[in-house]
């Protein structure tokens, strides 16, 4: 390689980027050479060299001055070594329950406390409104146009640097990206459906009907609109995935027989079947996959 | 990223090796030669010299617990900071520090008329230093290893896991934002001289 791929591909470009490691010494003999060059004539780029210079300068001498730390604390990281000797390297590993066990628990502190409160409020005020409705004024279609959208809307901020400022960090842990997505929509996909069901079951009781036809009705466009949306998220951002899952979901629900109508829920989703599973899976998989491919700079060598 | 001659890093890459093996004087022999670099690394982040050496011992913890995952697509020194890094921000994060508000130093950069390069170029090595401390932890850690370890963006990338952009966003970014913490300073002590 004769140049880095980037930048200083003709001489009259600027060395901006690469002045740092010019400076360290820790380009390639010919970018180096070749920004040398660039700099006998490049008034700005000389300017900026003095500014790294004086940078660099200080960066140095801090690590000179840094004192050798002892020998003796090596004491100290055999006494934490021999003590933990279930702490074995393979140890996540070799116990798959336990490490799914703490990958999933940990999501829980990572992501946004507003993501949890936001659901559960969408779904509360949901179910209040449900129960409230009389029949005629359609209170069964509430919860069916409500909770798939507040499912999606959530599972949208689950995951990506927007919403994870420590993403970074959990790239850099030998958890896989997929099995954190996984986790954190599994938690959170729980968390609704659990929210929405005590919900749906106040409303059956007070009505005397079937918890379970109640449920049914919301519970396979819910599933499906949140993989959906969780999908989307990976390319688009929260937002706009948020709002594309909620135009599909108002897009399948037209109806054109007489005049423009809504229908909820549509026809297609009305119940739970294994064909709405089946694609449900299917795009959870398709976003675990494309997760994967996208972090793969994170780092395998630990 | 540039390839790292085999014959360099050799002899570290077998110290690696006995060490994920098991051989405790392989780790002890990684320590003696690395134990600077990484404490100085360790104290860029924070000022607290006993956090520092405390995070040095959890570091060649970790190493005897993951050497033998090490797969040699870095030097065995990028791939000690790497742990360190992990280490570190693992419990930095908790303490949560105070740190400069960038967002405000961002926009006095992009007010401030005078010219950045020669703002630093003028800075004495204290005003340098009580800049740099202002910056975030990931600028700080940046300039660190670009500087003071000399390494190139495509390793710093690999000991922080972030992509090689970054590593160069960051540096533009810690220099933008030194200049501006700079002329707030030189603005002021240039007042107090009227």
């Amino acid at each position: 390689m004769t140049y880095e791929p980037e930048s200083m591909r003709h001489a009259d470009e600027h060395a901006s980027d690469l002045l740092p490691e010019y400076l360290a010494g820790a380009l390639d003999d010919a970018t180096q050479q070749a920004v040398r060059t660039h700099l006998l004539t490049c008034v700005s780029c000389a300017a900026e060299l003095r500014a790294w210079e004086q940078i660099g300068a200080v960066e140095r001498d801090r690590v000179a001055e840094t004192p050798t730390p002892a020998l003796a604390l090596l004491g100290e990281v055999w006494r934490r070594i021999d003590m933990e000797p279930a702490a074995q390297p393979t140890e996540s590993r070799s116990r798959p329950v336990t490490f799914l066990w703490n990958v999933v628990t940990a999501q829980t502190r990572l992501l946004r406390r507003s993501v949890w409160v936001a659901s559960a409020l969408g779904i509360a005020l949901a179910s209040l409104l449900a129960a409230s409705l009389g029949a005629e004024l359609g209170r069964d279609g509430v919860l069916t146009i409500a909770l798939p959208l507040i499912a999606a809307a959530g599972v949208a901020f689950l995951y990506g640097p927007d919403n994870d400022p420590g993403l970074e960090i959990t790239l850099a842990t030998p958890t896989p990206a997929r099995l954190v997505l996984l986790s954190r929509f599994g938690l959170l996909f729980a968390f609704d459906v659990a929210l929405a069901l005590i919900g749906t079951l106040a409303i059956s009781l007070a009505r005397g009907e079937s918890l379970w036809g109640l449920a049914l009705a919301w519970l396979g466009p819910m599933t499906l609109l949140a993989t959906i949306s969780l999908a989307l998220s990976l390319f688009t951002g929260p937002v706009v995935a948020a709002l594309g899952a909620a135009v599909a979901w108002l897009a399948s629900a037209l109806r054109f027989d007489s005049g423009l109508t809504l229908r909820f829920p549509p026809e297609a989703l009305a119940r739970m079947t294994p064909g709405i599973l089946a694609l449900s899976v299917g795009t959870l998989l398709l976003a675990m996959i494309a997760v994967s491919r996208r972090e793969q700079f994170a780092p395998v060598d630990n | 990223m540039p390839p790292i001659p085999a014959d360099t890093n050799d002899d570290d890459r077998k110290l690696l090796a006995r060490t994920g093996a098991g051989d405790r004087q392989a780790l002890t022999e990684l320590y003696t030669r690395y134990r600077g670099a990484v404490f100085a690394y360790l104290l860029r982040l924070t000022p607290d010299q006993h956090l520092a050496e405390d995070l040095l011992q959890e570091t060649f913890v970790a190493v005897w617990k993951s050497a033998a995952s090490f797969a040699g697509r870095s030097t065995v020194k990028t791939w000690l900071i790497g742990v360190a890094h992990r280490q570190a921000h693992n419990v930095l994060r908790r303490r949560a520090e105070p740190l400069a508000d960038e967002a405000e130093l961002a926009q006095l950069a992009a007010a401030d008329p005078e010219p950045e390069n020669a703002v630093l170029a003028q800075a004495t090595r204290e005003e340098l230093l009580a800049a740099i401390a202002r910056l975030s932890l990931a600028h700080r850690e940046t300039l660190a290893l670009a500087f003071g370890h000399e390494m190139p963006a495509a390793e710093i990338a690999e000991a922080l896991g972030v992509p090689i952009g970054t590593v160069r966003s960051r540096l533009r970014d810690a220099k933008r934002l030194l200049r501006a913490a700079l002329s707030v300073t030189l603005g002021a002590d240039r007042e107090e001289m009227r």
